[in-house]
Formats: structure tokens, sequence, C-alpha cells
């Protein structure tokens, strides 16, 4: 796929691994050894930015994942019924299997009004009801990008709608994918991890190790000048950004090696600083961005 | 502290072994085993003074957290003890001086943390002087154990000075 995947044996595996699970769950719905589900995908406070990317995804795409490899029941962007006809898709599936996917933070502030998905009976829904008595009712809750996973730029200060994760409302184990946006693959191997298997093994914020075991640090290409103290002075040196402010070393991710838009790019090698956008406190906690008033170069 | 009960244990089971050899170097008639039990010997003589090594680490830590209980009272003898106490090139540092080293247009970062000062420059998890929005330049003793109580990760910083 790219210069730094082809060394490790190990990355290799790791990068074609969502494409892996879905092939296979691929051939065992051809073989009818795997049953199919219901796949929910809530918006809540957010930017549409999960979706988008999701449907940017290109190993496997979007359309197997709607067509083929779940019974796609609702997401608010793409649904075609409207108004309480789309609401009623939605709440149909309570009752029965169905695992939901949640982007977008949960607006709490004056019982959840800030952020209103539909209406039932000519009352307003808010995101807060809808997210509270789907993902009660689960089987598998995954919470896809920053907002979702821990508030992130829906919660940013001052947070005028009272923003939080999807985890702080709901009493039970959320799947946590953040990412600003997810990558497509974290989702789907995520998704056809839970179709075949169950739950994916996950770390201690419950983010799938998959796909969250490695530092962006650690398979930097630009690491060994980190190693020896050569420092960008402005975006566009090819040398490490750590002075510039480069999120990296706190970030958990494979971006270095998976890369993005169809595994193209990504910021580093686009020599941009690492914004650590898939870290828990992503924005406030990883500002500033970018810093030119930087520390001293030490050589060792 | 973790890593100090760690050690002492160690300590114990090294010097029980090494009275274990010497107990047996007293009966063992054959010049081979004796050989093997003094080669065990100096091996444990070796550990012993990687575990030396070790506590005393963490020992210099604890007596860096004491001045800054000390100096609580502003009898300006306390200080010159405490200054007195800085060894080699050790720093003492007030929060004024702290915020100087901030880890802006050349400075190099510190951070206190139990009175202790530590150098943050290069540390790769403060990118341009900023941890989680925490700036350089401050104590951060509530905010590491906040975050990072129990984890030995300050062992890792080189130490600069300490914080009165």
């Amino acid at each position: 796929m790219n210069d730094t995947s082809s060394t490790c044996p190990e990355y290799n595996n790791r990068l074609k691994m969502a494409a892996n699970l879905v092939d296979k769950v691929r051939t065992k719905y051809r073989n009818a050894a795997l049953r199919k589900r219901c796949l929910i995908w809530l918006e809540l406070t957010g930017c549409s930015g999960n979706i988008i990317s999701l449907l940017d995804g290109s190993n496997p795409d979007f359309k197997y994942l709607i067509s083929h490899m779940t019974y796609f029941i609702y997401n608010n962007s793409l649904s075609v019924s409207e108004g309480e006809n789309a609401m009623k898709q939605l709440f149909s599936v309570l009752g029965s299997d169905y695992i939901l996917a949640v982007e977008g933070a949960v607006a709490t502030r004056n019982n959840g009004l800030y952020n209103i998905i539909g209406r039932m009976n000519g009352k307003p829904v808010t995101a807060l009801e809808a997210v509270k008595k789907l993902g009660e009712k689960a089987a598998h809750v995954i919470a896809v990008g920053a907002c979702a996973t821990h508030g992130g730029v829906s919660a940013a200060k001052p947070n005028p709608a009272g923003c939080v994760s999807v985890q702080s409302v709901l009493n039970r184990k959320v799947i946590k994918l953040p990412g600003c946006p997810c990558h497509p693959d974290w989702f789907m191997g995520t998704l056809a991890h839970i179709l075949l298997y169950g739950e994916p093994a996950l770390d201690s914020s419950d983010r799938p190790l998959l796909f969250y075991s490695t530092l962006i640090h650690d398979r930097c290409p630009r690491r060994s000048y980190f190693d020896m103290g050569i420092f960008a002075k402005k975006p566009g040196d090819k040398t490490c950004m750590f002075k510039l402010g480069c999120r990296g070393p706190v970030t958990r991710t494979d971006c270095p090696t998976r890369q993005w838009n169809k595994y193209v790019n990504w910021p580093i090698e686009d020599d941009t600083p690492c914004i650590g956008c898939a870290q828990f406190g992503f924005p406030d906690a990883m500002e500033p961005f970018i810093s030119y008033n930087i520390t001293r170069e030490v050589r060792k | 502290m973790r890593g100090l009960d760690f050690t002492n244990k160690r300590l114990i089971y090294i010097l029980a072994e090494i009275n274990h050899d010497i107990d047996l170097l007293y009966v063992i008639p054959c010049v081979y085993t004796r050989n093997l039990i003094l080669n065990h010997l100096r091996d444990r003589i070796s550990q012993l003074e990687a575990a030396t090594e070790a506590v005393n680490q963490p020992v210099q830590l604890q007596t860096n957290t004491l001045p800054s209980k000390v100096t609580a009272a502003p009898a300006q003898g306390t200080i010159t003890t405490v200054q007195q106490m800085a060894q080699g090139n050790e720093r003492v540092l007030t929060l004024q001086e702290l915020s100087g080293f901030d880890g802006k247009n050349g400075r190099p970062a510190y951070v206190s943390v139990g009175g202790t000062v530590y150098d943050v420059t290069n540390n790769a998890a403060w990118a341009a002087a900023t941890h989680f929005g925490l700036a350089a330049g401050r104590d951060l003793t509530g905010e590491f154990n906040s975050c990072h109580a129990g984890q030995p990760i300050l062992n890792n910083l080189k130490v600069v000075g300490r914080l009165v």
C-alpha cells in the first residue's frame, strides 16, 4: 500500500485486517454460516464527518455495508424516509437485535433540547432521549469519532449545549473509535469483528486493539529525526515536527501505516503536525495545534 | 513507591540467597561444586550492586520532596539548609524562576512535581512545551497526581533542581 508498510509482516497483516475481516463475513454469508444483523447509525451533535468518512471507505466500500453486510435501518443523512416515517423506522428496531453506531456528542443542557433529531406523535425527540432509549437495548454500542467517544469538538470550551460523550449517558459497555473523523477501516473492521466473533479485544479506554494499539510516534517515518534531535522550524520542513507541537507522541492510532483517503497520505507525510484528533480530550487538550516560538534544539 | 517496595523485596531475596550460598560453602567437600557456588555468589553480588543503584534513585527523589514541606515555614535559616542540601549542579528554583522556563523562544521547558523540577524540553509527550492543555514552567503536582499517580514515569525525566 505504501513504503512504510512493506518491511514488517505484522504491520502488513494489520493493514489488511479490516478487509480480511469483511471478506470473512462475505464468505460466511455466502455459505449461510452467519446471521445478518441490523445496524442503526445515529447522528447526534456533530458535523456528519464520520458518515462522510465512511462513505469514502474503499476496502470494503460503503455500498457493501448497506447492501449486503447489514440491514442498514437508519441514518439521518442517508435515509429515504422523512419526518415521522423516518422516526418510526428508527424506533422500529426496539425489541429486536441490533447494533448501534453513534456519531456526535450528546447535548444535555435543558434536558437535551439543544439537539432535536425528529418528531414522534407531534412531540420533539431529543438526541439525549434517543441515545438512551436505543443505547440501553442495543446488542453493541459503537461510539464513532471524537464527539461520540469523549465529547470532542462539540464539547470544546465553552460547550454551550453541555455536550458529553455517549458513555456518559449510558450505563453499559461502549466500544470507542476516537478520531476526527474515524477512519472507515476502523469502523468496518470493528463491525465485521462483532458480526464474526463478537466484541473485539479492547484497551483500558475501550478502543479496539486492532487499530489503536500503537502510538503514531512509534511508527512515524520521521522518528529518526526526533531521536537525533533534528526538528522542523516551520510546516513544510521534512524533519520531526515535535517542536511545532506534533501530538503524534500522545496519539494512539495506525495513521502512519494505514494512511487516509484510500491509503494515499496522512498529515505528517504531508508536512503538517499531528493535532491529536484521535486522542481523548481533543481538541482542547491537544491545543495549541501549532507553535512557532519553540523550545531550544538539543542535539544528543 | 511501588518501585521501592519491589527493590526492597528483591534485596531481601538476594541476601537470603547469599546467606544460603555461604552456609553451603561450609559443608561442601567437592571443589567443583564449591566453584559453582562461588560463581553463583559472585552473580548475586553483582545483582546486589544493581539493586542498590536502583534503590538510590527513589531515595534521592524522596529527599527532594522534603524541602517543599520544610520551606512552608518562612524561616530564613531553613532555606539556607535547603540550598546546602542541593547536590552537584542541582539548582534551587522559586515558582517565579520556574515560570521563566516555559519552553518558549529558545528557553528550556521545566515542570515541577512534588518539589522536584524536571526538564521536559525534549520529552516526546511535551510537544511545543505543552501536554494535554498544560503549559511548562509551572508546578503541576496536583495535575500529575490526578493523572499519573502510581506510574514510575518521573524516573525517566532529567532532574534539574528543586522548587522552594
